[in-house]
């Protein structure tokens, strides 16, 4: 039994008889308050049949274990059908998946960058086409050497693009978002640089001519994401990061004072694992929400093992304050994202593990939260295999209304028998296709 | 008597379960390993033999906790706070159970509760102080690390130390920190700088502290101070969580391997090897056959260069879970530190079929290298550099290899990489002012070994060196 320092007796305490329960509160009253954080998981629903899986793009080589770190559906080509961006940390390449003719996929390197992590999309040059900003690792696995670097893909057009390295020498880069951070009317760039012991979460300032200058906004490790929001409805755009590592953290930095930091969650757990935040209005009330998943375990044990993994909605109450609300458990969640997967109107989410008990063939790797419309999510298991899905992405790609889902595996720990690169998750509706 | 105890208190109404029966009903025992079934099984029958008592439900509660059962455990813990009020552990416990579920402002409201009970608990005060800066209450967080640094050091455990439990820090260090950072996020650096500087000169480990004093230091202009800073950071063990008697006691009671290799996660080998040793240890009893436990306790025991040791344990590993090439990779780096080469080359090439990487690659080199095979080490060294061109390892062992061979400008170029990718690896620059001092180039030889000086003050080449060109 652990010591007790001293033993003063609460106030409103019942003392007859030394039996008898606290007056006040009941013991239920006191349970079901701690049960209060799980008020927005209803108990799990049916396996999802909605989404029929395919493989796109070039498969995997005879001893290649994919390392897919993140993919991204958009129209690159602007021919109304959407194409998927992919980060290839393996190959060590970015490439685009191709849809030409509707249906039809073909992959299509696009720039060898040392471990992309994340591509974003976007006309950084103002030339009317869209170039690809992709953040470099520089190397996968950990280490505290400035290797990592933001890279343009410029679009020289006709499926040409030309390696701008626009920062370079920095901790490992997991993340870089365009935005106009300095509301000068040119795209800035938030880059969150994870490192490994020591990282930072900084802003390029665009100054033309491929010419950024950095900021530094932080200097803490484990920084995942740099996402440019106007969080707080000011009309400026803030930077609002996620810091993994022993720091837990959700920051905004304050776009319309001076970039001035302000935590807007965190965990006193410095092993809670943080993956992944998206930015979206879950609510429908006009303010941005955050999807926040943890469940980064590339340690020690089973992720299986650590119950705290699972998918959180940040509500945002406005005026920079938030309230988390845990929407389901899941074991290396990574990757939420919000979309109505059933139609009915309100957000669902929709999440990948890429951290699981994999040994057990029940062990999920793609999971429906289903929304029952007073945002109370219910689990539907969409897939078991393949396993290990670090990233997730959302988009009609068939067009039929729904919106599919778009997975990239990363095996880098076994088993490797339930392996994949680049899967389309093509949602039927409610049922088997007849 | 009864009712009229009832009457008087209105606490339970004569339709009201009693405590045994809102005890929670034991967890699917498919997914529980054999020792924590017996574990929770036992607790569950000593609660249920005696309902109103508060230690055995808190016991109940612990037991859960220790075994990652949190849902189980809070329930408990508030049956046990019901029975006895004045006993602020349980409640502590349930904080605990809160803030490894993420629910820190749960956590919070229980932390002060704890504190207006046992007002001189110092791990409460700092746990509070952290649940009220991750909750955005940053004016509560500082009186509550304010009120650690006033509180005695918490005594360890007997058993934890005996079993080499070694503190990086005191718990006022982490208060201290905890400040520190407030103070930087309040724009005061300098507050932070007196702040962290007396942390480091009482905690000289607590490599964090070193890494926050460096950003203060930069905050000020002080760069200079600040790359040393962060050098003593880079040297020094990373973050580890402050563990109070109460948190021993959880891992006394945990049966759970996932537990205790989390707990052996955060313990570093310069100063908790035995620490470590004794979590992983426990952790393999309680599951023999845990793949995770076997393969960290064998990196553990490879890495402190105990490879008769490591290899046996990583050969049972790939007995139980075979083909997975980390193992056999890290079999291969074991023979090669047992030297015996030939067979080193063996395993590794076997593993590269699995995991061709710039390690493996690196190993496979670094064993032909020792076995004088200059030419296919290398080769190796290359496809190292190929998958990674910043492994710093190939590029100053492949240096070394081109140096021997007389190739000076090509290895002068290798050691500048590697300078440049890892500014702070003292024997590249020293090896970098090795061969400009052959080169005849003395202020450039000069610079690079006070470079490796700067970095290492002891590093017996980089003395030397410049000794050497100072006689010149």
């Amino acid at each position: 039994m652990p010591s007790t320092n001293s033993r003063v007796i609460a106030a409103g305490a019942c003392l007859l008889g030394g039996v008898l329960t606290a007056c006040g509160a009941s013991p239920r009253d006191a349970a079901d308050a701690a049960w209060g954080e799980r008020s927005s998981i209803l108990p799990e629903g049916a396996p999802a049949e909605r989404f029929e899986p395919s493989s796109v793009g070039s498969p995997p080589g005879a001893d290649e274990r994919p390392q897919i770190a993140h993919v991204d559906v958009t129209d690159l080509d602007g021919d109304g059908l959407l194409d998927i961006l992919v980060c290839d940390a393996g190959r060590g390449r970015v490439s685009w998946i191709r849809q030409a003719p509707a249906g039809t996929y073909s992959e299509h390197p696009v720039g060898d960058v040392p471990a992309p992590a994340h591509v974003e999309a976007v006309d950084l040059d103002a030339d009317g086409d869209r170039d690809l900003v992709v953040a470099s690792l520089g190397q996968l696995f950990p280490s505290n050497l400035r290797i990592g670097s933001v890279v343009v893909l410029e679009n020289l057009g006709g499926e040409r693009f030309r390696n701008r390295v626009v920062a370079d020498r920095l901790p490992r880069v997991a993340d870089a978002r365009a935005g106009d951070v300095d509301r000068d009317g040119d795209p800035d760039l938030a880059v969150a640089a994870f490192g490994y012991d020591h990282g930072e979460t900084l802003w390029l300032e665009n100054l033309g001519g491929w010419a950024f200058e950095p900021h530094v906004l932080q200097r803490l490790s484990g920084a995942i994401n740099a996402v440019i929001v106007d969080i707080d409805r000011d009309a400026a755009p803030d930077v609002v990061s996620l810091v993994s590592q022993e720091w837990e953290e959700v920051w905004a930095f304050d776009g319309s004072d001076r970039l001035d930091a302000e935590l807007i969650w965190g965990s006193t757990n410095a092993d809670f694992g943080s993956s992944w935040i998206t930015v979206t209005d879950l609510d429908g009330d006009g303010l941005a929400d955050l999807l926040h998943s943890n469940g980064d375990a590339f340690d020690y044990a089973p992720a299986n093992s650590r119950p705290w993994h699972g998918v959180q909605w940040l509500q945002n109450l406005g005026g920079r304050r938030f309230q988390a609300h845990r929407i389901a458990d899941l074991s290396g969640a990574s990757s939420p994202q919000a979309s109505d997967v059933d139609g009915d109107g309100d957000l669902d989410v929709v999440a990948a593990s890429a951290y699981n008990q994999w040994r057990d063939r029940d062990a999920r790797s793609l999971v429906w939260l289903e929304n029952d419309g007073r945002m109370r999510f219910a689990m539907r298991p969409i897939a078991v295999a393949p396993t290990h899905l670090v990233t997730l992405a959302v988009g009609d790609l068939d067009g039929n209304g729904t919106p599919d889902l778009v997975t990239g595996g990363m095996h880098i720990s076994p088993p490797y028998d339930r392996m994949s690169r680049v899967t389309v998750w093509s949602n039927r509706g409610s049922g088997p296709r007849p | 008597m009864a009712t009229s105890l009832a009457l008087l208190c209105g606490c339970r109404g004569a339709g009201e379960p009693t405590p045994g029966s809102r005890l929670p009903s034991l967890p699917d025992p498919s997914a529980r390993t054999e020792a924590v079934r017996t574990h929770l099984t036992a607790a569950d029958r000593a609660a249920r033999a005696d309902p109103r008592s508060p230690a055995a439900i808190g016991a109940l509660g612990l037991a859960y906790h220790a075994d990652l059962y949190y849902d189980h455990a809070v329930r408990s813990y508030v049956l046990a706070e019901a029975l006895d009020p004045g006993d602020w552990t349980w409640t502590y416990y349930r904080a605990l159970a809160h803030a490894s579920r993420g629910d820190d402002e749960r956590a919070r409201l229980a932390l002060r509760a704890v504190v207006q009970a046992a007002v001189d608990f110092g791990p409460a005060w700092w746990r509070l102080g952290d649940a009220e800066f991750k909750t955005g209450r940053r004016e509560a967080a500082a009186r509550a690390w304010r009120r650690v640094m006033q509180l005695p050091e918490p005594a360890i455990p007997p058993g934890a130390a005996a079993a080499g439990h070694t503190p990086i820090a005191p718990l006022a260090a982490y208060a201290a920190f905890g400040l520190a950072r407030l103070a930087l996020g309040d724009d005061d650096p300098a507050r932070a700088v007196d702040l962290l500087e007396d942390l480091t000169a009482a905690a000289p480990r607590f490599g964090p502290a070193f890494r926050l004093l460096g950003d203060a230091y930069a905050a000020l202009g002080r760069d200079a101070d600040a790359v040393r800073a962060r050098r003593r950071a880079a040297r020094s063990p990373r973050h580890a969580p402050y563990l109070d008697p109460l948190f021993h006691e959880l891992i006394a009671e945990s049966r759970s391997a996932a537990f205790l290799l989390q707990q052996a996660s955060t313990a570093d080998l310069t100063t908790n090897a035995a620490w470590r040793e004794h979590l992983v240890r426990r952790a393999l009893a309680l599951d023999p056959d845990n793949a995770d436990a076997l393969f960290d306790l064998a990196t553990m025991l490879r890495v402190l260069r105990r490879y008769d040791e490591a290899l046996e344990l990583l050969e049972r590993h790939r007995r139980l879970f075979p083909g997975d090439p980390r193992v056999i990779a890290d079999i291969g780096r074991c023979l090669s530190g047992l030297r015996r080469y030939a067979a080193a080359e063996s395993v590794l090439r076997q593993a590269l079929e699995g995991l061709d990487t710039a390690e493996t690659r690196y190993d496979l080199a670094l064993v032909l290298d020792r076995g004088g095979r200059l030419d296919e080490a290398l080769a190796e060294y290359e496809r190292a550099l190929d998958r990674n061109p910043n492994h710093v390892g190939s590029l100053i062992n492949l240096g070394v290899v081109q140096a021997r061979r007389g190739l000076i400008r090509q290895a002068v170029s290798l050691f500048e990489r590697a300078v440049a990718v890892d500014p702070d690896h003292a024997d590249a620059h020293v090896n970098l002012g090795a061969l400009l001092l052959a080169r005849g180039a003395r202020e450039e030889a000069s610079r690079a070994f006070r470079a490796a000086l700067e970095i290492d003050p002891a590093h017996a080449g980089a003395a030397d060196g410049l000794r050497q060109v100072e006689r010149r």
